[in-house]
């Protein structure tokens, strides 16, 4: 047999076997219909009244991101130079990482973190100093085909010439990656384990090695590192009955000197993203019930350990950012029935806790309008940048998702440009990180 | 128009389509991710999830070719990347459910077919995948290009190559007579 009979032989096997499981069409016709757990024993969705449109809660995997600024006094921009960092948006798209100057909307080349052909980037983050941006991935070809959980490893990149250093492998399936104020240290969340055990690996830097594996809660998420450096935050969502009911959630607290987890703080359902006010004082954490799809910010007072009554937002809430004069929060989130779906950005005033209503940035396809998660802003507070997806056809049928970065003019709520960023590899995150403002790094 | 109001439209409504469709293309789309994700409990979740979005698009789609198209391009970006992880963290939580469903059937080949399959393994993502649709679903280079997300050249580019690297492994003395 030549090659072309032998996968014809192989792979028709797989056809010729194919079967599905008798309920699985019900399983997909009772999610039509409303949140349910993914073994649920079958509704049939015509016997439910059709104006309950359903609402896919879905799994956030918020991406954080720490941005770091300066003072007033600090508040000039470098000159941009050609490989410079600053004014740049680093995205992870399709498999790869691609820079994007934020004021042309120009996408540089694709940049692959790892030559190995399954390694797949899951989030960015990048040093307070604007020289490196790190990239988490799940490597997939050692385990591809058993659908196991995936080694992970740290992709670091240099900024200003788009290097890519030697992978440093962390725990599975890593998530999210932020680096101290210093940055001197690196911190990765991953799943370890079978059951989901959560971990935080901390990075030295200057070796490229893993200085500590830090036990934390199941299911991590968000980690972000407090401005004087001294704390780690990192929410936990697990999920007691099914991908999409996220139970009592919590945020572990980590000291950075001794790596122990100090606290942990339970902050409602489903936490996801984590953001810190500049003075250190408050976290904010965007936590979603699975049930009603209901969003709310929990507000952690660092020093205590308190956690203020949760504010309502929206529905299924993303990531969460807060302002370099620590003023206002943003919060984006995505409320989809059963066609098409709205992004909005919420603005919470720190200082009374009001919070705005939803301003529509983006009419969103389903079920993607949190998946990209993380919102941004631009080191001089004129910019929120958030992720988009939308289905474009061409003859050949539809092309998509397409991923699109909207950037948000803050003062007027309104969208003044549209990056795309080509079509996604998955209606998985787009998950985005933003320079700092300055090249050099500042020191407390 | 409202959602799957077929008397202002004429037109099929979403779950019409959607049972139309998972008639035509559920086992298909099982036996497919199948090949990519090694085993039928992920692949039929991941089938689940790309039906799902389908129904969801169905209001831009309108019409059951354009969806196939949709559902194949959709179960291949989930069994690609991104959603794996988020099945992982199921997986943590409703392993007890899933046993009962007996889900763990695995396809069985002959030793010269898991030849075949491992060598697929070791290609490049895209390569894998214009192999794996061409020979497991006999789709047409077009079909290919809008299921990857590539262009018909790169279909070409990258089948080439896949197969070029599939011969060189399975059957390097074929490949030494021809270089000859």
């Amino acid at each position: 047999m030549n090659i072309n009979e032998r996968l014809r032989d192989a792979l028709g096997e797989y056809r010729d076997q194919a079967r599905v499981s008798p309920d699985l069409f019900d399983r997909i016709e009772a999610r039509t219909q409303r949140p349910v757990l993914l073994r649920r024993p079958a509704v049939s969705f015509r016997t439910l009244v059709p104006a309950a449109a359903a609402l896919l809660v879905i799994v956030t995997i918020a991406v954080t991101l720490v941005i770091r600024t300066g003072g007033p006094d600090e508040a000039q921009v470098s000159s941009g130079a050609a490989g410079g960092c600053a004014g740049n948006l680093y995205a992870i798209n399709d498999g790869t990482v691609s820079r994007i100057d934020a004021a042309t909307g120009a996408v540089s080349a694709p940049i692959s973190v790892d030559t190995d052909p399954g390694t797949s980037p899951q989030a960015v983050a990048i040093a307070p100093d604007g020289k490196h941006a790190y990239v988490t991935s799940i490597l997939r070809s050692a385990t591809d085909l058993e659908g196991n959980v995936g080694d992970g490893t740290v992709s670091v990149i240099a900024t200003a010439t788009g290097k890519v250093s030697a992978p440093i492998p962390v725990g599975k399936e890593p998530g999210t990656v932020a680096i101290a104020p210093d940055g001197k240290h690196a911190y990765v969340t991953s799943l370890d384990g079978t059951s989901g055990e959560g971990t935080v690996s901390a990075i030295t830097t200057a070796t490229g090695k893993v200085s500590a594996r830090i036990p934390v809660a199941d299911a991590p998420g968000a980690v972000v590192i407090t401005p004087d450096g001294k704390h780690a935050y990192v929410s936990s969502a697990p999920r007691a009955v099914g991908p999409n009911i996220p139970t009592a959630g919590t945020v572990s607290v980590i000291t950075t000197a001794t790596g122990k987890v100090s606290a942990r703080i339970p902050v409602g359902k489903g936490p996801g993203d984590v953001a810190i006010t500049p003075d250190g004082e408050l976290a904010y954490v965007t936590t979603f019930d699975g049930t009603s799809g209901e969003g709310a910010v929990s507000v952690i007072t660092t020093a205590t350990g308190k956690v203020s009554p949760l504010k309502a937002v929206g529905k299924h809430l993303g990531g969460v950012v807060i302002t370099p004069d620590g003023e206002h929060a943003y919060v984006a989130s995505g409320d989809y029935g059963v066609g098409d779906a709205e992004a909005t950005v919420s603005v919470i005033t720190t200082a009374t806790g009001e919070v705005s209503a939803p301003i529509t940035v983006g009419s969103v396809f389903a079920p993607v309008a949190v998946r990209g998660g993380s919102v941004l802003i631009s080191p001089d507070s004129e910019h929120a940048y958030l992720i988009s997806f939308d289905i474009l056809f061409d003859d050949s049928g539809p092309v998509g998702p397409v991923a699109t970065v909207l950037v948000i003019d803050t003062a007027s709520s309104a969208v003044s440009a549209r990056i795309p960023l080509g079509r996604t590899g998955d209606f998985a995150p787009v998950p985005l990180a933003i320079c700092p403002a300055r090249s050099a790094p500042r020191r407390p | 128009v409202g959602w799957g109001d077929e008397r202002l439209t004429g037109e099929v409504s979403a779950d019409v389509a959607l049972a139309g469709l998972y008639r035509s293309h559920g086992a298909w789309l099982v036996g497919l991710l199948e090949v990519f994700v090694g085993n039928r409990a992920t692949a039929e979740d991941l089938a689940q999830e790309a039906f799902l979005r389908t129904y969801r698009a169905w209001p831009r789609l309108r019409d059951q070719d354009r969806a196939a198209g949709y559902l194949r391009s959709t179960a291949l970006n989930l069994a690609r990347s991104g959603f794996r992880r988020r099945l992982v963290e199921m997986r943590h939580a409703s392993s007890p459910a899933r046993d009962e469903l007996g889900a763990d059937v695995q396809v069985v080949l002959r030793e010269e077919q898991r030849e075949v399959i491992a060598a697929l393994r070791t290609l490049p993502a895209r390569q894998r995948e214009c192999v794996v649709l061409r020979f497991y679903g006999e789709l047409s280079e077009t079909e290919i290009a809008s299921a990857v997300g590539i262009s018909v050249n790169s279909v070409k580019t990258h089948m080439r190559r896949g197969l070029a690297a599939l011969e060189a492994r399975l059957e390097p003395e074929a490949r030494l007579q021809e270089d000859r």
